[in-house]
């Protein structure tokens, strides 16, 4: 019985069945609280995804990790090749824009650079106060850029890619599902900056800039770009001043 | 040289970019792999990461409204100084 499942499960179809249906069922549920914002289809999607592998893990007695490998990222990874061409397809709305790139090119670099340097002493302070160690705190402190960067940064200064990896993820959903609420609280309409700030959150922040507006939209992708570049210069001095790694 | 048209690209780039979100779910449920890491530093690697987040976004936002106020104001005192 427990073969038979796990031969019927290791088609690609599963993976690719349990995301649809795990998002359908995360929308159903966001329609249903009347759009709480915590309660964000992508992040119910995720959390129901997680709870099936580990009840298929639970019940053929195979190692979660197994499960994920062998089961689920067939399927899984033909949903995530599409990450490329919806990565690059923000091109467009950037091209659409470059009168505001062009006409901000100078603030949009210095604001980036000056932001991220207060992000990074900040991040170190949290998590010294919060009593992680140095190589969690490493491992953390790239996470803005986009993951292809931020990994091999943060190996450089001894931190774990697996935990950047972890920060880049959720990085992206917590702007995603917070993003709206957090700039209403703290009163931000600028649209230059609102893009700027979301972008520094990789896609899934324009994502967010995309239900905002155009400007804000054209400003996220520029920041993508700008933020991974910034990370790939400014983490070896800061990690250096600070001595970690 | 203009090879590829604008509406060429757009529709299919504005869709790509709604489903977006979708196309996360994959990476987010490879998070399932990192549970021992996760477990390891417990609750406040999740908090350092939000505070993170959110410090980043308010940082080079907050920074980018203040710069282009500052330069609105530079830009009006030299407008007036022009008509004294």
């Amino acid at each position: 019985m427990k073969e038979e499942l796990i031969n019927l499960l290791k088609d690609p179809l599963f993976g690719i069945c349990l995301t649809l249906i795990a998002y359908l069922i995360g929308m159903w549920i966001y329609k249903k609280s009347s759009n709480f914002f915590i309660l964000q289809p992508v992040l119910i999607a995720i959390v129901i995804g997680i709870l099936v592998l580990s009840l298929i893990s639970m019940y053929t007695s195979h190692h979660v990790e197994w499960v994920y490998k062998s089961l689920y990222k067939p399927g899984g990874d033909m949903i995530f090749w599409f990450l490329l061409p919806a990565t690059l397809s923000f091109a467009v709305p950037l091209y659409k824009r470059n009168d505001i790139i062009k006409k901000y090119w100078w603030e949009i670099l210095l604001s980036l650079f000056i932001g991220m340097i207060i992000s990074l002493f900040g991040m170190y302070y949290i998590g010294k106060m919060l009593g992680i160690d140095d190589t969690g705190i490493a491992s953390i402190l790239p996470h803005a850029a986009t993951l292809a960067v931020a990994i091999p940064n943060a190996e450089a200064i001894n931190g774990n890619p697996s935990i950047t990896a972890v920060a880049c993820i959720l990085n992206g959903i917590i702007v995603y599902a917070i993003g709206t609420q957090l700039l209403k609280l703290f009163k931000l309409k600028n649209p230059v900056g609102v893009g700027l700030g979301l972008g520094t959150s990789g896609t899934m922040g324009s994502a967010k800039a995309a239900e905002i507006g155009s400007i804000e939209l054209a400003t996220s992708s520029i920041s993508i770009v700008i933020i991974s570049i910034l990370i790939d210069f400014l983490i070896p001095f800061f990690a250096k001043l600070m001595n970690l790694g | 040289m203009k090879i590829i048209k604008l509406h060429q690209v757009e529709t299919l780039a504005s869709f790509f970019i709604k489903i977006l979100p979708f196309l996360i779910i994959p990476s987010g449920i490879e998070l399932i792999t990192s549970i021992d890491v996760l477990h390891k530093y417990g609750f406040k690697l999740i908090i350092m990461i939000f505070l993170s987040t959110i410090l980043m976004v308010l940082s080079v936002s907050v920074t980018t409204a203040l710069l282009i106020f500052i330069q609105k104001k530079i830009k009006k005192i030299f407008k007036k100084g022009d008509n004294l």
